[in-house]
């Protein structure tokens, strides 16, 4: 199972990396410098609880719950499955 | 079949045209996205469609290949194989076929193909380069990254375990769009963003295109958002209704969406669309300038 962890910077950036290429350079392979619609972090505890939000989210893919693109939509409610491609 | 036959004889050398393909094996060709000509049918359910090396080629199930040097006539191409294929781009002089069961072949000329390996069996989809990079990604997240086309890496690319559609590199990020209106920018392919792209989470977006300093993305539910920096987005009206737009390409300060039930629109400024009138009731799914 690919485990991830994750750091917060001094401006509140997140950066998450995986295992999946243990002999790469240590490159995240998530960088959210903010919230997805642009809105800055209020704070490292807003940008902490969105990255576990995101992080349970792809360890579950059937969680209840993702990370939402803005304060007022997270968390969302996973997306119903859609016909099509 | 005429105007098509003008058009790309332009004195001086060939004129680009916007030339697309229908799910019934329809070609259609326009020398500004507003007028369209029906130029050849063959039995292929034509998936994507895409230019270079002075060729057009358009790819579709059952691992059909067409090529042509005028969209005229058009030549099929054995790649030795019955996959699907879902995906044609044309990127840094290399064509990047994907498709079923993990396909990924490249060409230099379009006619031949050489086989190429991730090591999934997934379907892929869709394929950029930029900053010295190739991205391929398709269902389930998955996503590749190379620097030489023969040896390749996984990427997370932060979609879980959602379908990526599209991928599209310009103004220095990859952006890759895909199931429940997800999108995400890169500068290298390797460390993503997650960005609000306007959509709704109930419906996907199926394709993203970059020309003209603008990215323009296309889906379901006739969704068009387009953005200038890859970060923020903005819906636009499609002319669509609530119908599926597959695909979407523009060159030289032109714009054009394809979709369900053979609808076209075309735009110069990826702003404002106007319906047109493809001559075709069958979804197109490819369509390419070049």
């Amino acid at each position: 199972m690919t485990r991830y962890r994750f750091e917060i910077d001094t401006e509140n950036a997140i950066r998450i990396w995986d295992d999946v290429n243990p002999n790469e350079s240590d490159a995240p392979f998530m960088f959210q410098p903010d919230w997805p619609d642009l809105t800055p972090w209020e704070d490292s505890a807003q940008a902490t609880d969105w990255a576990e939000v995101f992080i349970a989210s792809l360890v579950d893919p059937e969680s209840e719950l993702v990370a939402g693109d803005s304060p007022d939509t997270h968390p969302a409610l996973r997306p119903e499955p859609q016909e099509g491609e | 079949m005429l105007l098509g036959i003008l058009n790309s004889q332009a004195a001086g050398g060939k004129q680009k045209i916007f030339v697309a393909g229908d799910t019934s094996g329809s070609r259609l060709t326009s020398p500004d996205g507003v007028t369209w000509t029906q130029t050849a049918a063959v039995a292929l359910e034509i998936n994507d469609a895409a230019f270079g090396a002075e060729l057009y080629v358009m790819v579709g199930r059952s691992g059909g290949v067409s090529t042509s040097p005028d969209a005229i006539t058009w030549t099929t191409r054995d790649i030795f194989t019955t996959a699907d294929m879902e995906g044609i781009d044309f990127v840094n002089e290399v064509f990047i076929l994907t498709g079923n069961d993990g396909i990924l072949k490249t060409s230099t000329t379009g006619t031949g193909y050489t086989d190429r390996s991730t090591g999934t069996g997934s379907r892929l989809r869709c394929a950029a380069y930029g900053a010295s990079v190739y991205v391929v990604c398709g269902d389930s997240g998955e996503m590749y990254t190379s620097t030489n086309l023969s040896s390749w890496t996984s990427r997370t690319s932060g979609f879980g375990s959602s379908g990526i559609f599209g991928v599209a590199f310009g103004a220095g990020l990859f952006v890759a769009v895909g199931q429940s209106g997800k999108i995400t920018t890169s500068p290298d392919g390797t460390t993503w963003t997650s960005r609000t792209s306007n959509f709704s989470s109930s419906y996907h977006i199926l394709e993203v295109a970059y020309s003209d300093g603008l990215f323009v993305a296309v889906g379901q539910n006739g969704g068009i958002v387009t953005s200038a920096n890859g970060s923020s987005w903005t819906a636009r009206t499609s002319q669509f209704g609530t119908d599926e737009i597959n695909n979407v390409s523009g060159g030289d300060g032109l714009w054009v969406a394809t979709g369900q039930g053979g609808k076209i629109s075309s735009s110069t400024n990826g702003t404002s669309w106007t319906s047109r009138t493809s001559g075709t009731t069958s979804t197109i799914k490819g369509v390419t300038f070049g």
